[in-house]
């Protein structure tokens, strides 16, 4: 969808119902629009169902109802393989434990990420190469069980922007780190995000992350499967708007 | 990144379970490799090692021994029938030929056969050499001491035109390997007349003892026939009844050079007649046969062999045994390729994350079940190539040890009808037994599998 200034959104959702089956709906999103390149911390206490919303966006769930678009493609609309194809193209995603994948090396972990992209092999191995230099991982024919913590966190940043994304989705990057290498982590993301051009959307569980955020989106009432109410169901942004 | 290179890698990150799944699957298929090569191989040496002949007539104790010995030389026949009697058998009888055979001195364990022309004039020999004789290199004897070498037992020993031999006793598993190559530049040859003999215990010729007292002299080397007789060496009949006469001379304080003035009837001995009756052309075994080799059975003393009847007969005892190991070795390519399945689920939440990862970063769900189907299959792939080098060198081995304990030459080929066939069937199966996890894999639920393990 274009909005009225002719820009494409980064990620827009409509009307997005969720539940898991055999349970009422847990994930409930009325209306949520990210912008090019904006940068949005989805806020709420762990188990409320922010990592679901991120895996529907990222279209490894299927929605009750409503609409999920990112770079204007109804992700639901596509099927198979091309939904994967498109996800590997225009989605870079973070997790909390890196999920890079052991016996490949830190440029392999990217090189295996570029092969949703039609870029030639060199191409993709020259700029992998770069960008994981930019982001201070020199050894990057090291096999990623070899690299520091540290440097696997720079590897997974790397890896979710090698394809120069619209919507890099991080959940919970940072529920596994000291507060000092959080802000440290969240630092990194958020640079590299920018030099990407990427739309960010965050999660966290950490209070300490709303300052990072011009946006912070307020995950609402979320509930355990079969102890739902009609009270309890509660739109999952409550609240949209800037916060410092 | 090619996806041959994951799967590769993906095999690499599981390495010990990967070699010890491919090694099994290896072991198996060199095993079934070993058995049906050389089950097929000793079976058209054996169907096709009778030649022209119509029986074989010796003194051994049985027939299927008769056959082993006299015409697959697996040991010196022990007793001799005597040319009186052959002389009797060839008049007595319509016989195409009759062709006299002495078996029982050799060359560095090569069988050594002592004939006449007639060996080689009428009696055509088997295997797949186009069943004639053909001279590689040379010419047939025409006299006495001289030697014409079967190909294989040229290139076993390599001797040469022109060389002379000093032939050895005895030939069989248990004989030593002896005979000396004597040649123009051989520094130090000195015949040993005379040395080799113990009169106090009355034994002529030891098995291994070497008539340094006569050489032959490489007339011809032979084109491959395919049959039991390219790794042996043959020469004219007399002058190994020269040989042996001239042993028996020297016992009587004779020591004089033995001619073939000297021989007695009790030097004139065979071990063994290849018989073909006279039949119209293309019979094998006709009306005239049946009554000769009847005939000929009426005598106890003597025994006669139908090649081809005693090698089935052979087979059929055989062919339990091998039906047995080829059950045993197809149990365990089943069983190695049920490992497939074992190592492949073992680690089926290592490989189940790393599914989900590759979704997210955009792989396909078909993809994900490719390259499982690929990874087990390759391990089957590389447990067969490995086992099909393994088998190649094996049958070599079995065939060796065959000739070594047996005397029986198989000759089997490096590569087997059999090895693509293996290759193909471990393959298969190893991607038989991979749908199963790719399944599994296929039907990842994403979400679930990217959870940190702790939430």
């Amino acid at each position: 969808m274009v909005s009225a200034d002719g820009v494409v959104a980064a990620l827009r959702i409509r009307g997005l119902e969720f539940a898991f089956p055999g349970h009422a709906a847990c994930v409930q999103v009325p209306s949520l629009d990210l912008s090019p390149g904006e940068h949005v911390l989805l806020a709420g206490p762990s188990g409320c169902g922010k990592s679901t919303l991120i895996h529907l966006v990222a279209g490894l769930l299927e929605p009750a109802r409503g609409s999920i678009e990112v770079a204007g493609t109804p992700v639901h609309s596509l099927r198979g393989s091309a939904r994967d194809e498109f996800r590997g193209r225009a989605i870079g995603m973070i997790f909390q434990t890196f999920n890079l994948l052991p016996g490949f090396t830190a440029l392999e972990n990217l090189l295996l990420a570029a092969m949703a992209t039609a870029e030639s092999p060199t191409a993709v191995r020259s700029r992998a190469g770069q960008l994981l230099r930019d982001l201070g991982v020199e050894a990057v024919d090291r096999r990623i069980e070899r690299l520091s913590v540290g440097q696997q966190q720079r590897v997974a940043i790397a890896r979710a922007v090698v394809n120069r994304p619209a919507l890099v989705l991080a959940d919970e990057p940072t529920a596994s780190l000291d507060p000092e290498n959080a802000v440290r982590a969240m630092d990194l993301i958020q640079s590299t995000c920018r030099g990407a051009g990427a739309a960010l959307l965050c999660t966290s569980h950490d209070p300490a992350m709303r300052a990072r955020f011009p946006r912070v989106v307020e995950a609402g009432v979320f509930q355990a499967p079969g102890a739902v109410t009609a009270d309890a169901v509660a739109p999952l942004p409550v609240a949209q708007g800037a916060h410092a | 990144m090619s996806e041959f290179a994951i799967v590769l890698r993906s095999l690499r990150i599981r390495a010990l379970s990967t070699v010890l799944t491919t090694a099994s699957i290896a072991l198996a298929v060199a095993l079934l490799l070993v058995i049906l090569t050389v089950r097929d191989t000793s079976l058209r040496a054996f169907s096709e090692g009778g030649g022209n002949m119509n029986f074989i007539v010796s003194r051994d104790d049985s027939p299927l021994t008769s056959v082993l010995n006299g015409l697959f030389h697996a040991n010196a026949p022990p007793r001799p029938i005597e040319w009186s009697r052959y002389s009797e058998i060839r008049t007595k009888y319509p016989l195409e030929f009759a062709v006299p055979i002495q078996l029982g001195d050799s060359f560095r364990g090569l069988p050594v056969i002592a004939t006449t022309r007639e060996f080689f004039d009428r009696y055509q020999p088997g295997g797949g050499g186009g069943g004639t004789w053909r001279v590689r290199e040379g010419r047939l004897f025409d006299a006495p001491f001289e030697i014409v070498a079967g190909a294989r037992a040229a290139r076993m020993t390599g001797i040469r035109i022109g060389d002379r031999l000093a032939l050895a006793h005895g030939y069989g598993p248990d004989v030593p390997r002896a005979g000396e190559v004597i040649r123009g530049d051989s520094p130090g040859y000195e015949p040993h007349l005379h040395d080799d003999h113990d009169p106090e215990d009355g034994h002529v010729c030891p098995p291994g003892h070497v008539h340094y007292n006569y050489t032959f002299e490489v007339v011809g080397i032979l084109e491959p026939t395919g049959g039991p007789h390219d790794r042996a060496l043959v020469t004219d009949l007399v002058g190994s009844w020269i040989v042996h006469a001239q042993e028996r001379r020297v016992l009587e304080d004779r020591f004089a050079d033995t001619t073939e003035a000297d021989l007695l009837d009790e030097d004139r001995l065979i071990t063994g007649i290849y018989v073909r009756t006279a039949s119209r052309a293309g019979g094998r075994f006709s009306g005239v046969t049946q009554q000769v080799f009847t005939d000929l059975r009426r005598d106890p003393t003597l025994t006669v062999a139908e090649p081809g009847q005693q090698i089935r007969t052979l087979f059929e005892i055989v062919t339990n045994v091998d039906r047995v190991l080829l059950a045993l070795a197809g149990a365990v390519l089943l069983t190695s390729v049920a490992s497939i399945l074992v190592a492949l689920t073992g680690a089926m939440d290592q490989r189940r994350r790393q599914s989900a990862v590759l979704r997210v970063l955009g792989f396909s769900r078909a993809r994900i079940f490719g390259l499982s189907l690929t990874e087990s299959a390759l391990m089957g792939l590389f447990g067969g190539l490995a086992g099909v080098a393994l088998g190649a060198g094996g049958t070599q081995l079995v065939a060796a040890a065959l000739e070594t304990r047996t005397g029986l030459a198989l000759d089997p080929p490096m590569l087997s009808r059999w090895a693509i066939a293996l290759l193909a069937l471990a393959t298969t199966l190893s991607t038989i037994a991979g749908l199963l996890p790719g399944i599994a894999l296929y039907r990842t639920q994403v979400a679930e599998s990217l959870r940190p393990a702790a939430a």
